[in-house]
């Protein structure tokens, strides 16, 4: 029911102004947050990577405080080690950590050490189809929710404008397309036509380009009987359409093999790539101060289908949920429903006024199509919507992380050293095979 | 005419010895500097990123304008580098001032006493330290919230002690065993105890290997990553958390990890001068001995 | 104080200390080793195997044996390279003139550098469009310029080795100038002034009385190497493919990304089992003369 009403904040400062706050009633309360503050005085202590957007949540963490009487402490923890972190806290049963934020295919591993917060959603009337479908099932392992989307990723392509100009083209809408703008953009200026990322890299980066592609060839990763599927016919062919920028075609800058993530937008941010494939968080960092380029040339679409009507792209989510070890699980609960409102996060993304708490990430579909939102950030969040209504999220699957590895390591090889798909994907599919048999989902 | 010959031709000789060794320093200069810009010149890189704005982090151009934003931004509210900094001097000179003592005195035991089955007690000892450290982490994070303890720099001087003592053991005692021992036996027949004689005569002796075993743990403790991510919250997070906070889920701020890089190199900086008046110490007593 | 109660009063702190903080928490992550615990299964202890673990790394894990031999290859060029390199380094830089004691300063800088602030660091240097050191090697040796150093199987190891030689021969080098230094002065000089050469001093006086010290660092810089576990996680992340794969990457991605944690303790405890046995039997060889 939160999710119908229009921005709460003007409602909020008068509230608090007449001091009225703590005593309203159910219906008065902003965020959805339960009225007579049931849990004045608890500390909810909460285990997230440092961004943008949870700096600018820390900074409105008193506003919370006066609604409901809950001290909330974040915790930052570098991105790269924060599954190590809730691993070993998971590990000694420790209740330091109400809520736990991670990148949902880890998800199902995590299952166990996590609060099914079903109940809770129906309790409190929490409206899922405010959601993107993908966003939702990225927070779901085996029909039980576990978390609540709060910073979630879109698959966009961006270009530069001036140099697609240049070269007489329009940005691609199918991967074919993209191909061809790539080569025509290389030959006409020189600059490489896409930057890719074949590399190994933190939480599998090359395999969200890789699913893409497997996605819209229509090839499994494991078949309805969970059997291994990946180098069927479909699977080699979607595999090679993938290596073909840099193997086949030559369009890929020739870093690319090295690339993770990072290195494939700072490619295009310094302009020597004209485009890229990533997540919006890719914009930015492409108009921002780390980058040669001016906002007025990047352009960016929602990442090329393959022309079928099979669903392209992927979405990918990090989640907040309670830890079952949790010391004030109900606590944590009013304050993952603050951290998760859309008004939130409508006030975050609007707000412009300090660069270190300028954030473009929205979640709700109401945010994702916010004129407001999309006003303040050049539209990225509608293009972004435009991909997730289609998007898919990564395979979830308790053994994913292992089973990446295993593909991971097969591309960045295949990229690295050329050689037959076929027997690479062959003997990466034995690999899997023995994973999965040694661990049933 | 023979007995003239003789001198000559050891003139001529040392001349030529003269000349080649001439020719050899310059070899040898040539090659410390050789030396030096290959290790210098990416350390200079990194510090020089530090002072870079954003947008020259990433230029391959040697010349940029310096700014000192970064270093703003990284003792702000996001990195702390001031609280970690402090909470990684606590921790570190915590650790030392057990760690080299305490390794002293059995790098002395392990050399001078004997015992049943020799060096295995040492070198098993030295061999805990390949079991990796995801793998007792576990065990002493459940300790540490036992004990109530985690998050405080008392859990992290412990696990550091574990790491660095096995090491600075071993460095110790090599120093140890290569002194003769007559020169303790010639104290204690002056009427020294065997103590005595250990801190008089063996320690300024050893110096050089203790020096450079304080270096290693400092240099081990200062960097320490792993266990303080695990085992601190928010209160005793140290200089190396601080770092990797720096890569983030839009890629990495280089000028930030240059600045907290640089502040991790400070500290060396100021005490390897004092490690080398150690050092050139040693050569003298070397010499004089 | 008798010997005995001297003996055992100087050892005690060290044994309390190591009792606690090291015997205790290997005892119980032995133990889990000997279990399975899947955490994706139960947050708690699985069946006791006995030395299942073991025996399923030993006959069914062909990975393992790979990173078995990705972990040697890097230990031996990185132990014999670091070694005879800072060695080299110590006899060129022993000296007490200005340039040799400020030169010996400002290396220890880059043992100074956390390993993980290394490998973060050369990633940058090495970066295929924005690295200034593979600009210049790209410069200095065309044959380099297509070659992606961290992505080409055969330069990706021979970076890892090269970057870990960086960051620990200056320090090695200081042990050698400690090491040198404490060494009687009067058996080189009078080796000099029978006319002995350089080269002769070196192998037949110097080297026979570092022989301690050459012993210890071989065994702490073998044990460095086969622990290198930061770099690999900063540089390479194990690839291409799984060419860098160590085994302290394999069980840690065991351990902490595929939550199987009984297994990878046996990883862990079958290195530091070889190892133990390796590191004995070179005790023997090496320090049987000594004494």
């Amino acid at each position: 029911m939160i999710f119908s009403m229009s921005r709460r904040s003007a409602t909020l400062g008068l509230l608090l102004a007449t001091g009225l706050a703590g005593g309203a009633l159910a219906q008065d309360m902003p965020y959805g947050l339960k009225p007579g503050k049931p849990y004045d005085g608890t500390t909810v202590t909460i285990m997230l990577p440092n961004a943008g957007q949870y700096r600018a949540q820390a900074k409105r963490l008193d506003e919370l405080k006066e609604l409901t009487g809950i001290t909330a402490v974040h915790d930052y923890v570098p991105y790269g080690q924060l599954l190590d972190k809730i691993t070993a806290e998971a590990m000694a049963g420790s209740d330091t950590y109400d809520l736990v934020t991670w990148q949902d295919t880890w998800g199902p591993s995590l299952s166990g050490y996590l609060e099914p917060l079903g109940d809770r959603i129906a309790e409190d009337d929490i409206d899922l189809m405010s959601y993107p479908e993908v966003f939702v099932e990225s927070a779901t392992y085996k029909d039980a929710i576990i978390g609540l989307p709060v910073r979630a990723q879109a698959q966009l392509l961006f270009y530069r404008k001036d140099l697609l100009e240049q070269a007489g083209v329009e940005p691609p809408t199918t991967m074919d397309e993209m191909v061809e703008v790539a080569k025509a953009v290389q030959e006409e200026t020189g600059v490489s036509g896409i930057a890719m990322d074949y590399g190994k890299g933190n939480g599998f980066q090359n395999l969200f380009s890789w699913m893409n592609f497997m996605h819209g060839y229509d090839a499994e990763l494991l078949d309805a009987d969970g059997k291994v599927a990946f180098n069927s016919e479909a699977g080699v062919a979607a595999t090679t359409a993938y290596l073909a920028p840099l193997l086949e075609h030559q369009v890929a800058a020739p870093g690319s093999i090295q690339f993770v993530e990072g290195d494939k937008v700072q490619s295009m941010a310094q302009g020597n790539s004209a485009m890229v494939m990533v997540w919006w968080w890719g914009y930015p960092v492409l108009t921002g101060e780390r980058s040669t380029l001016k906002p007025e040339q990047v352009g960016f679409v929602a990442v090329p289908g393959f022309g079928n009507d099979t669903k392209s792209g992927i979405g990918q989510s990090m989640p907040f949920g309670i830890m079952k070890t949790a010391k004030n699980a109900d606590a944590a609960w009013e304050v993952l429903k603050w951290m998760a409102n859309a008004d939130l996060e409508q006030d975050i993304a609007t707000d412009k006024t300090d660069p270190d708490t300028n954030e473009i990430i929205v979640v709700h579909r109401s945010s994702l199509q916010d004129p407001a939102v999309n006003a303040a950030n050049n539209g990225v969040e509608e293009v972004g919507y435009e991909a997730l209504e289609v998007s898919q999220t990564m395979p979830m699957l308790k053994t994913w992380p292992q089973v990446a590895s295993v593909l991971e390591a097969t591309i960045s090889d295949l990229a690295a050293n050329g050689g037959d798909v076929k027997t690479a994907l062959d003997e990466a599919a034995a690999q899997v095979e023995r994973i999965v048999e040694r661990n049933p989902e | 005419m023979t007995e003239m010959a003789i001198p000559l031709a050891a003139d001529r000789k040392r001349i030529r010895r003269r000349r080649r060794g001439t020719a050899l320093k310059t070899v040898r200069v040539v090659a410390i500097l050789a030396l030096s810009l290959l290790w210098l010149a990416p350390i200079a890189w990194i510090i020089a990123t530090a002072f870079k704005s954003p947008v020259d982090v990433l230029s391959l151009d040697i010349f940029f304008t310096p700014t000192l934003e970064n270093f703003r931004r990284a003792f702000g509210p996001n990195y702390m580098l001031g609280d970690r900094l402090w909470n990684s001097t606590i921790v570190t000179v915590g650790t030392l001032i057990v760690a080299i003592p305490v390794s002293t005195a059995a790098a002395y035991a392990f050399s001078r006493f004997r015992f049943p089955g020799g060096a295995i007690w040492p070198l098993g000892l030295l061999a805990t330290q390949f079991v990796p450290a995801v793998m007792v982490i576990i065990p002493l994070f459940i300790l540490f919230r036992t004990v109530g303890i985690l998050d405080t720099p008392l859990a992290l001087i412990g696990v550091n002690l574990s790491i660095v003592i096995p090491y600075a053991i071993w460095m110790i005692k090599g120093f140890i065993d290569a002194l003769p021992l007559d020169m303790e036996e010639a104290a204690m027949t002056d009427g020294s105890s065997r103590f005595r004689a250990m801190i008089d005569v063996v320690v300024p002796v050893a110096m050089p290997g203790i020096v450079t075993a304080t270096i290693f743990c400092f240099v081990v403790t200062w960097n320490e990553f792993f266990f303080a991510l695990i085992l601190t919250q928010n209160e005793s997070v140290t200089l190396p958390v601080s770092l990797m906070s720096a890569r983030t889920d839009r890629g990495d701020a280089w000028e930030i990890m240059a600045v907290i890089g640089l502040t991790i190199m400070v500290p060396m900086m100021l005490i390897s001068r004092l490690v080398q008046r150690h050092f050139l110490k040693g050569l003298t007593t070397g010499a004089v001995r | 104080m008798n010997d005995t109660a001297l003996k055992w009063g100087l050892l005690a702190p060290a044994i309390l200390i190591s009792a606690v903080m090291l015997f205790y928490p290997i005892a119980q992550s032995f133990w889990y080793s000997l279990h399975d615990w899947n955490l994706t299964q139960s947050p708690d202890l699985g069946a006791f195997l006995g030395f299942g673990n073991y025996v399923r790394l030993l006959t069914d894990d062909p990975e393992f044996w790979d990173s078995v031999w990705v972990s040697t290859v890097f230990a031996f060029f990185s132990v014999t390279i670091t070694i005879s390199l800072s060695l080299a380094m110590a006899l060129l830089l022993q000296g007490s003139s200005p340039l040799e004691v400020n030169v010996r300063t400002l290396l220890v800088l880059a043992f100074a550098m956390s390993p993980a602030l290394v490998g973060i660091s050369w990633r940058f240097l090495l970066s295929p469009e924005f690295g200034a050191a593979d600009a210049v090697i790209k410069w200095l040796i065309p044959g380099m310029r297509d070659v992606p150093i961290l992505a080409d199987t055969r330069t990706a190891m021979a970076a890892l080795v090269l970057v870990d030689v960086w960051h620990w021969s200056p320090y090695f080098m200081l042990t050698f100038v400690g090491a040198l230094a404490s060494l009687p002065q009067e058996t080189i000089e009078a080796a000099q002034v029978d006319g002995a050469g350089r080269t002769r001093i070196f192998f037949g006086i110097m080297l026979p009385q570092l022989r301690s010290v050459l012993t210890v660092t071989i065994l702490l810089k073998t044990i460095f190497s086969v622990k290198m576990l930061e770099q690999v996680i900063t540089m390479t992340k194990g690839g291409p493919g799984t060419s860098t794969s160590t085994v302290p990457y394999m069980v840690y991605e065991t351990a902490f990304r595929w939550y199987d944690f009984g297994y990878a303790a046996a990883m862990a405890y079958f290195l530091a089992f070889v190892m133990l046995i390796l590191a004995m039997i070179y005790a023997r060889l090496t320090m049987e003369g000594v004494k």
